[in-house]
């Protein structure tokens, strides 16, 4: 109790002093002269105060994230519910300019997890379980898809969007809800697994299977996102921006827009271009992963500052490369845990100690993206979907875990792995915003995704913590089998 | 992108440059001068800069601000955590003599040269629009850089007695300087049209408001740590967040996060109850990768176009550290006299500038980016370079014949109670 209280307090005093700090703020510098009479130059409105806004994100995102685990929620949720109370839409300490000037946080993190989550799966246990991942992947995909899919076209001017007269505008538009519902967040698998030390078979099959399922939705968001272009551009969308770049936003998926290359037409081409430059993306990060189990023992006493710098190299090289950052990431991981495990240790160790504050401000950046008041006028539109979501998803784990005869507690618990969503979700709603930009209804659209993604976002962690725990209780006293467990103390 | 790109070069070449690869290379001595004087990364960024091949631009390290802040405020937070009060009460009388004979020529003389040659330089006659830079040349004249291996002609015990002088009070004045940087950047406050003007009140709450600020930083440091307890991401998240917390906040206030972080950290330091033996380890083993990374920006933000007026003011400023600097060691010397005995090469090491003049004109270019905040960093540099290029001379030209080995429980005492300060590359 005295704990929880001191901790509120410390709280208290970190947003105060950034709060007064800010308020105390002296006027820009921009229009004053210098000594030699020139002008001071400006800079970006929110450039100064991001310095102070990531201080408070990532120091009281951590604080709020003990109060949070003493509350028995997971950590990543104080972070979340933290970043949306000093967040433009609750307190305003950290504004919207500011959380734009902290986007590299997000490159850094989304590397960084990705490399996480890749030294997490042994590929001994994934060969072993490939049937359950498979199917589980795939219903969920499915099932997920022609679902919301189904609701939001039927149930179009019920969720309170505008009307579409055009039907295949409106499939389209229902099939773009129903990609974006499909994905989940290896972001927030990787925070719940690593806060609660989890090791055993659910943990295994979740990040598998939550890894695997987002390759999968990316793929098939590019596809849905070429294929309703030409429907919604029918709809009077800025038709030409949108139809001719989707394809090729889609690969920065995680990152900023960039000049669009002109896509392939049709959509085998397009099929074809994604899995070249998924596969290219592997390939890299193959090589990457080989690089640093080479490089590793030369940097040991600068270890952390270079795991920085690989995290920021592989979001860098991968957007001017048009590759998939998250792949490159992950295949790297999975390189260094399954051929370099004892050489790599280091670096493993390291993306422990470095995963808390980054995920401290990576979440709490996402809980402050968080729009209270456009959750609270579409909160029942969106709770439907989230309903259907979450229905498919039990169901589809039901029977993917059926169908391969995974009896054990894992497969009970496996869909609560599975409702978070996070970044990746974020993206691509974002990525739709911007693609198909001036149509009103798609502005409709994407609001309503935010409004499902931030239920995910807060709700998600609380339910995986619960089936977690659960499952990884009643699996501790099945046998374990050798290599399944990771050979790494601590998270991993 | 492009942005991240520029982290990308500067973190890389940062990294190589601490890399122990490199250590090979300073057994020469002009090498282990430009390397530990950071010299060849302020090149390496000029040749990156707008200015020759482009790679990385002023505005891009201008849109950096937050994290070249934090970079300040961990050199801050490092220099203020050796402000110790039991270390400080340890120190050797010849180290404070040192210090206060520094400051007592430093001050006066840069005071002149400053004001004077930034007043022909420019034209101008306002006091507050000089202030500013002359307070900027003050700042980065106090001190001297620590680093005394590459100037060592023997491994006798008055070179080491010296050596210990200069490393704490090199120390001490980087406390004073960043102190006068901070008290004079408050000093100097704007009004609603953007003219500047000396504001003493203003200052004095702005300058309450920093010492405030690393009080309650020192306060939340201490709670943070003890729930952190042994966890090395906990330890970890708390430092980052300290950092940024401290120079984000003094960037709002509008005072260099470099003189926040400072006062932070002496808070810190002497507070009772926290062990701070795994955090300053922590700060140590970056400590290098972070100078190599300012040199690089500083690099980057020189603006040659000095002209003949900029160029005499850094010659003065070299010349100005000719003159008073020895006196600094000599006032030591009476104190000790063995230290007179020390070579001369090493005697001259006071002359070099400290590497935290580097680290306040990045600060200054990045509070107030314009022309003149440039052409002063390069001033700075140029002046720097000057000041190492005559203690190199002297250390090849002057035969110094090096003394016994036998060295006295004395000199370890002041090397235990120093070895904070010490600002040799490893």
């Amino acid at each position: 109790m005295k704990r929880s209280l001191l901790l509120t307090l410390a709280l208290a005093v970190v947003m105060g002093v950034v709060y007064a700090t800010l308020r105390l703020a002296p006027e820009s510098l921009e229009g004053a002269l210098d000594a030699f009479g020139e002008r001071i130059e400006s800079t970006p409105e929110g450039l100064r105060g991001s310095a102070g806004a990531a201080g408070l994100l990532l120091l009281g995102a951590w604080m709020f994230g003990l109060l949070a685990s003493r509350a028995s929620l997971p950590k990543i949720s104080g972070y979340l519910i933290f970043g949306t109370i000093v967040g433009p839409s609750a307190l305003a300490i950290v504004t919207k300019t500011q959380l734009g000037q902290l986007q590299f946080i997000n490159d850094l993190a989304i590397s960084l997890i990705a490399l996480t989550a890749g030294g997490e799966i042994r590929l001994r246990m994934v060969r072993k379980s490939i049937k359950v991942i498979s199917l589980v992947t795939g219903l969920q995909v499915g099932l997920i898809f022609g679902a919301v899919t189904g609701l939001v076209y039927f149930g179009f001017e019920t969720l309170g969007l505008k009307a579409v007269e055009d039907s295949g505008a409106r499939l389209a538009l229902a099939a773009i809800v129903g990609a974006i519902a499909s994905a989940s967040s290896p972001a927030a698998a990787i925070a719940v697994i690593s806060e609660m030390r989890a090791h055993g078979r659910m943990a295994q099959l979740s990040l598998s299977a939550a890894v695997s399922k987002d390759m999968l939705v990316v793929a098939m968001f590019a596809v849905v996102i070429s294929l309703a272009a030409p429907a919604l551009s029918d709809a009077g969308a800025d038709a030409t921006q949108g139809a001719e770049q989707p394809a090729a936003q889609v690969d920065q998926v995680q990152g900023e827009a960039v000049e669009a290359e002109a896509p392939p037409e049709g959509a085998a081409a397009l099929a074809a271009k994604i899995v070249r430059e998924l596969g290219v993306s592997a390939l890299a990060g193959c090589a990457l992963g080989i690089g640093l189990a080479w490089l590793v023992r030369a940097m040991r006493a600068n270890l952390p500052i270079f795991v920085v710098l690989v995290c920021f190299g592989i979001s860098v090289l991968s957007e001017a490369a048009h590759l998939d950052a998250l792949i490159v990431a992950l295949v790297a991981g999975l390189m260094m845990e399954n051929v370099f495990q004892t050489r790599t240790a280091a670096i493993f160790d390291t993306l422990e100690e470095l995963s808390l504050p980054v995920f401290c401000v990576f979440f709490a950046v996402a809980g402050a993206k968080i729009d209270l008041g456009l959750l609270a006028s579409l909160w029942p539109a969106a709770l439907a979907i989230v309903g259907v979501r979450a229905g498919m998803i039990w169901l589809s784990s039901f029977l993917g875990t059926r169908l391969a005869g995974e009896r054990g507690p894992a497969g009970r618990w496996l869909w609560t792995a599975f409702i978070p969503q996070a970044g990746v979700s974020l993206a691509l709603a974002a990525l739709v915003a911007r693609t198909f930009e001036g149509l009103d209804v798609v502005d409709q659209v994407y609001s309503l995704l935010l409004a499902a993604i931030a239920i995910h976002e807060l709700a998600g962690p609380v339910l995986m913590k619960i089936g977690l725990s659960r499952g990884d209780v009643e699996e501790a006293s099945e046998p374990l089998e050798e290599g399944d467990i990771s050979s790494r103390g601590g998270g991993h | 992108m492009e942005g991240f790109l520029s982290i990308l070069l500067v973190a890389t070449l940062a990294i190589a440059g601490t890399s122990r690869s490199l250590d090979r290379l300073r057994r020469s001595r002009p090498i282990a001068v430009l390397i530990s004087g950071g010299w060849i990364w302020i090149a390496l960024g000029a040749l990156l800069g707008p200015r020759i091949l482009g790679a990385i631009s002023a505005e891009i390290v201008l849109r950096l601000t937050p994290l070249v802040a934090f970079a300040l405020g961990w050199v801050g937070l490092m220099i203020g955590l050796q402000a110790q009060r039991s270390l400080l009460a340890s120190l050797p009388a010849a180290v404070r003599r040192a210090t206060l004979v520094d400051l007592a020529l430093t001050i006066p003389l840069f005071g002149v040269i400053g004001l004077v040659g930034v007043g022909l330089w420019s034209g101008e006659r306002d006091l507050a629009l000089l202030a500013t830079p002359m307070g900027l040349l003050v700042a980065c004249g106090l001190g001297w850089s620590m680093e005394t291996r590459s100037l060592r002609a023997g491994r006798g015990e008055s070179d080491g007695r010296l050596s210990l002088v200069i490393r704490a009070a090199g120390g001490l004045a980087a406390i004073a300087a960043i102190s006068i940087w901070g008290i004079g950047a408050a000093l100097t406050q704007r009004d609603a049209a953007g003219a500047l003007r000396m504001d003493a009140g203003l200052g004095a709450l702005t300058l309450l408001g920093c010492v405030g600020l690393a009080v309650v930083i020192g306060a939340l440091a201490r709670l943070a740590l003890q729930i952190a307890g042994g966890s090395r991401a906990d330890l970890l998240t708390v430092f980052l967040g300290l950092v940024a917390l401290v120079s984000g906040a003094a960037v709002n206030l509008g005072a260099p996060p470099i003189f926040a972080a400072m006062l932070a950290g002496m808070v810190l330091t002497n507070l009772p109850g926290i062990e701070l033996r795994r955090f300053e380890r922590f700060l140590l083993d970056a400590e290098h990768v972070v100078a190599v990374v300012l040199a690089i920006l500083a690099g980057v933000l020189l603006d040659p176009s000095i002209g003949a007026a900029g160029a005499l003011l850094a010659a003065g400023l070299g010349l100005g550290r000719l003159a008073v600097k020895p006196g600094s060691l000599l006032a030591a010397a009476r104190l000790d006299p063995s230290l007179r005995r020390a070579s001369r090469s090493l005697r001259l090491a006071s002359v070099r500038q400290s590497p935290v003049a580097l680290a306040v004109a990045v600060g200054f270019v990045l509070a107030a980016p314009s022309a003149l905040s440039h052409q002063l960093l390069t001033v700075v540099v140029v002046a720097g370079l000057l000041s190492e290029a005559i203690p190199l001379a002297a250390s090849a030209l002057l035969s110094d014949t090096p003394m016994s080995t036998t060295t006295t429980p004395d000199m370890d005492r002041e090397g235990n109670a120093s070895a904070a300060h010490e600002g040799e590359a490893r």
